[in-house]
């Protein structure tokens, strides 16, 4: 019986001899020298061509951004399944958590959208524009949805997001403070906290300087992976470092069970002739 | 260069009637024998013979329970309140469980040693108390032979013991014994929590002493 041989089509790479390709371009004679990190990754998704300017405007948000308190709910993830010493298992664990989770990357990559609205509300007329974006964000609220790149965790402590003003810092030096979805999401950003004390995050920042730059959400998702990466592996590594047998195995009397109570099973009481208790 | 063509399986013959290790799942082995014999048929090649099969079933029940204390179980849970989606909580749980059965195996090199030994000198841990008084006990009602220095190990040790006795020797098979028995009820543990109920979640367990972080009151 023949088979039907299965084909991937694909150009992300290939080795030839004595080289490699990305996308059809050649390490040896493309890319290198020219090339960054970032281009790189934006490559890989098909994404947008990433100049150096956007690569040190990339470089400046991650560094903006960097959060790496092993406290944060992911990063302790890491820390825990990484107690047992290899930090591949534990970067491994945080990367398969962050899949659609409520909480880094993902919601970065949905505060895409809110950045896309408020762009789109604007539009080529910016009279009222902050009204509208108050009118429009109360509308999204009223019935109940989650417009990502709005609201500060961290409690009364934290009343804002403190990595706002390094990312405004970096748009400005790099020139993109006044591109369109950036200064959209920021204008109404300003006007709905006025309006409504609810405080923009990174998110809405970040997302809205990757429309800028071309990507889609998809990509933007896959580029955040990238920027937080460095503080997962970092925690990860300590974890695998310093090993804690705390975070291996907690003392049982930190365990409030609030399961089942104990009962026997029908085997064990038909066994006991139904005498037991 | 010729190359191959084919995925080579050893262990499971695909198809709409799969064999393991030869036998037919559907056919044979869902009829006569339970899931821990296919278990323990997937790890040694052979199905349990006498009162293998059984005491391999009860090495299991014992080696099952993970404790949220526990890190496999600790990290899916916090995967779950983070409202990670219920495939990628099974993930970190089975990281989790395949890195604590490494490390469990590993720590007791010296068990293994002197099980290799035929149990020759003291037994090279102690700590022998009632949970596997209790396993020794179930171990003997189903038949197995129970060697009496095993009443000397604490109870992981004691099960490392048991599943030695039943041909289990290499580290990659006590490892798949402990994530197979355990990762039911990690899963079960981590998914019992709502997704987003951080505030159920303790912060400061363990507390973490950041240097050069001005203390909190």
């Amino acid at each position: 019986m023949s088979l039907d041989h299965p084909v991937i089509v694909t150009d992300l790479g290939a080795a030839t001899h004595g080289d490699n390709l990305v996308r059809g371009l050649s390490v040896r004679d493309d890319l290198f020298g020219r090339e960054t990190r970032w281009s790189l990754l934006s490559r890989f998704v098909q994404g947008p061509d990433l100049d150096r300017d956007d690569a040190a405007l990339l470089d400046d948000v991650l560094v903006a951004i960097v959060a790496p308190d092993p406290r944060i709910w992911p990063l302790k993830v890491g820390w825990i399944i990484g107690a047992y010493g290899d930090w591949w298992a534990a970067g491994a664990a945080v990367q398969a958590m962050l899949a659609e989770c409520r909480m880094g990357p993902w919601a970065c990559a949905a505060a895409y959208e809110t950045a896309t609205a408020l762009a789109a509300l604007r539009g080529d007329d910016a009279t009222d524009f902050e009204k509208r974006a108050v009118a429009w964000i109360r509308d999204q609220w009223d019935v109940g949805t989650v417009v990502w790149g709005f609201g500060v965790a961290g409690g009364a402590g934290r009343a804002r997001d403190e990595r706002m003003d390094l990312i405004d810092a970096a748009a400005r030096r790099h020139g993109r403070d006044q591109h369109r979805h950036y200064r959209a999401s920021l204008d109404a950003a300003a006007a709905i906290q006025a309006a409504t004390g609810r405080a923009p995050n990174m998110a809405l920042a970040v997302a809205s300087l990757a429309l800028d730059l071309g990507l889609t959400r998809a990509q933007f998702e896959a580029l955040m992976y990238q920027v937080v990466e460095p503080q997962v592996l970092g925690n990860a590594y300590e974890s695998a470092r310093l090993r804690s047998p705390a975070l291996r195995e907690l003392p049982l009397g930190y365990v409030r069970y609030v399961g089942a109570s104990h009962r026997r099973s029908p085997a064990a009481l038909r066994s006991d002739g139904g005498a037991g208790g | 260069m010729e190359v191959p063509e084919h995925l080579t399986a050893r262990v499971v013959a695909p198809g709409e009637a799969p064999l393991v290790h030869g036998y037919d799942v559907q056919a044979d082995l869902s009829a006569h024998y339970g899931f821990s014999d296919l278990v323990f048929l997937s790890l040694t090649g052979e199905l349990p013979e006498g009162h293998a099969g059984r005491a391999f079933e009860v090495l299991l029940m014992f080696a099952a329970p993970v404790s949220v204390a526990e890190a496999p179980s600790h990290a899916a849970a916090l995967a779950r309140l983070c409202s990670a989606k219920p495939s990628s909580v099974a993930a970190v749980a089975a990281i989790g469980l395949a890195e604590q059965a490494r490390h469990r195996v590993e720590e007791l090199a010296p068990l293994i040693e002197w099980l290799r030994a035929d149990r020759e000198g003291p037994p090279a841990l102690a700590g022998g108390d009632s949970p596997t008084a209790r396993l020794q006990a179930m171990l003997r009602a189903c038949g197995a032979p129970v060697d009496e220095r095993d009443a000397q190990l604490p109870l992981a040790a004691a099960i490392v013991a048991g599943l030695w006795d039943l041909g289990l020797r290499e580290a990659w098979q006590l490892e798949a014994a402990f994530v197979v028995a355990r990762w039911p009820l990690a899963q079960a543990e981590a998914m019992s929590n709502t997704p987003g109920a951080l505030g159920t979640y303790p912060i400061r367990l363990p507390s973490f002493d950041l240097r050069g972080t001005p203390r909190e009151p």
